[in-house]
């Protein structure tokens, strides 16, 4: 099972990584190609602006997803540094994994909230006419993703508090 | 109450170790309760705040620390310096401050310049005599040299809540950037012979063989251009801010693979996932601080403050002491990005009804920002510099504190007593009458 898992977390990490690279490229890209053109060839392209902040939306999303799927998001670790006993750090983590399982619960429903709103009063960009959904979507995604990995670190602290079983090394684990 | 209660909440989570995002959240979900928000239009308010043109130069900016380092620009940059400084007394430390300098020029970020500066500089530090404990806390305290200097992540952030001029922000924290520089290279020049005995010899600081002056800075030349063009082009208005940090990204792409050589694609590939990892932790925190704010304004919470410390303190001196000293402690309970995007704004209100210019006041919050970010109990920026300069914390805490005491609480204090230093920039560049 947990070679199915380590699979399935590859496979994940990569479609991130690929959206957080292509994102990321997008939007100094076509950045440069906005100054080039306003100061090269005396374009105005406004609609360009419209693509960047698309990508940068996706470029965000996925980046905080990356972040929570390599365990990553910034964090105050001075408690967590104090704590020898093995047994009370898994203790430690299965509660902030815990609280942070009922917190992206809530992002999720919030990001619903929002996304269902969007679909029934759709919105379009004002030059490109791009629907805004698809920017939402990706904060749906993130929250959805987020509350998987938040699952994960959840069982797997239990698990090591309870000594059922060692935590085997994620995927991600091995590329940092 | 409640948002004082909420305020708690932060500290508490922050504390148990929950990731700053979801403590955040964790507030939100509170406050939502508490003050029975409406989320169709609360988060749509949050996207809103997010999808904002100029919140587009932190990822640009984040990856420009990030290939810095990767395409052997930060590297260049210390030779050039310790070239330059070296050679003299307290020279080793005083090269560790100015890179962070120059660094911060170009990226905008304490985490980026903590990493590149460090890494390259704590061992070769070591063998000059210089203790570990010491060259980390220095490290820690030099590399928010970036908060200070334009373009500054931190001043972009509090731009973008407050409303205000990312131009004319860039442009006030320069005076104090400057005096907490001289401040660094003097206390360092007194530290050395009496903490610690620098050895001077013939090697380079960056622990290849040392160089010449004219090379060195032929080597550096290209990273050098790096700032000219970012502040010549946002100053000399070429570029939004956005743009100038597009070009800066593009510019360190090229730089690192055309000019430098040093770029691999495999490196690049990890700077650009790296830096969308570090964008993606910040924005989610952004994300939920935002309609934190949206719920805090609603009920009129700043406003409440306000009234609130008037009413116990009415010399507008004693106001700004006590407001300095909380975001110290705020500086010291949470993180740089909850100061500046959550607990500085509250105080603004208060601070415009004082007689303070709201860009002054950033100017103040990116001063307490350098002191919070290397203050016990959280410091991370400090503990970040400890990991790099493998070293334990309890280490560095006398020389930080000695750093934070002798510099950074003096450079706070004439930034806050002398708004000149913050405000003639500004003004001069047409940025605030």
């Amino acid at each position: 099972m947990n070679v199915f898992w380590s699979k399935v977390d590859r496979v994940i990490g990569g479609v991130l990584n690929l959206v957080a690279f292509t994102a990321s490229l997008l939007v100094v890209g076509l950045m440069v190609f906005l100054i080039l053109a306003r100061y090269v060839f005396g374009w105005s392209l406004v609609g360009t602006l419209e693509l960047v902040m698309l990508a940068g939306m996706w470029l965000y999303m996925s980046g905080a997803l990356i972040a929570s799927r390599r365990n990553e998001h910034l964090v105050v670790d001075f408690l967590e540094l104090q704590i020898r006993d093995t047994r009370i750090r898994a203790l430690h983590r299965t509660l902030v994994a815990s609280i942070v399982v009922v917190i992206c619960a809530c992002f999720v429903y919030w990001s619903y909230r929002m996304l269902s709103w969007g679909m029934v009063r759709p919105q379009r960009t004002p030059e490109l006419g791009i629907p805004l959904w698809i920017s939402q979507a990706s904060i749906m995604v993130a929250s959805i993703g987020c509350f998987c990995y938040a699952l994960r670190d959840f069982i797997a602290g239990l698990r090591q508090f309870t000594g059922t079983g060692v935590t085997a090394p994620m995927a991600s684990e091995g590329e940092r | 109450m409640a948002g004082l209660f909420a305020v708690l909440l932060l500290v508490v989570l922050m504390g148990l170790g929950v990731p700053i995002a979801w403590s955040f959240a964790g507030v939100l979900a509170y406050l939502a309760l508490v003050y029975d928000a409406n989320f169709n239009t609360l988060m749509m308010q949050g996207f809103r705040s997010v999808d904002s043109v100029i919140l587009i130069a932190l990822p640009l900016f984040v990856l420009t620390g990030y290939l810095m380092q990767s395409g052997g620009i930060a590297a260049r940059l210390v030779v050039f310096i310790e070239t330059l400084v070296g050679r003299r007394r307290g020279g080793m430390g005083a090269s560790m401050v100015l890179a962070s300098g120059i660094f911060g020029a170009i990226a905008g970020t304490a985490t980026a310049a903590v990493a590149s500066i460090g890494t390259i500089m704590v061992g070769p530090l070591e063998q000059r005599g210089y203790p570990r404990g010491y060259s980390s806390a220095l490290l820690g305290i030099s590399s928010l040299l970036g908060i200070l200097i334009p373009p500054s992540i931190t001043m972009i952030l509090f731009a973008v809540v407050t409303r205000q001029s990312v131009a004319a922000l860039f442009a006030a924290t320069l005076g104090p950037a400057l005096l907490l520089i001289l401040g660094l290279i003097l206390v360092n020049r007194f530290a050395c012979g009496r903490l610690f005995q620098e050895i001077v010899g013939p090697g380079g600081l960056s622990g290849a063989k040392p160089m010449s002056r004219t090379r060195a800075s032929l080597n550096a030349f290209p990273a050098l251009c790096l700032p000219v063009i970012i502040l010549g082009g946002i100053y000399g208005g070429v570029f939004t801010p956005t743009e100038a940090a597009a070009v800066a990204a593009f510019a360190a792409i090229v730089i690192g693979f055309l000019v430098y050589r040093d770029q691999t694609l495999k490196g690049f590939y990890r700077s650009v996932i790296a830096a969308s990892e570090t964008t993606g932790s910040i924005i989610l925190i952004l994300l939920f601080s935002f309609m934190i704010g949206r719920i805090l304004a609603a009920e009129r919470v700043p406003q409440e403050l306000t009234e609130l410390i008037t009413l116990l303190i009415s010399d507008p001196l004693l106001i700004l002491i006590a407001v300095n000293a909380f975001l110290i402690l705020a500086g010291a309970m949470l993180d740089d990005v909850s100061v500046t995007v959550v607990i500085a704004p509250l105080f603004l209100p208060l601070m415009v009804e004082t007689g303070v210019h709201p860009v002054h006041y950033a100017s103040i919050v990116a001063c307490s920002v350098v002191i919070g970010a290397n203050s016990p109990p959280v410091a991370p920026i400090l503990y970040m510099a400890c990991r790099i300069g493998q070293v334990s914390i309890h280490k560095t805490f006398s020389p930080a504190l000695m750093l934070i005491a002798l510099v950074g609480i003096p450079v706070m204090l004439i930034t806050t007593f002398v708004p000149e230093l913050s405000l003639f920039l500004p003004r001069q560049l047409g940025f605030i009458r």
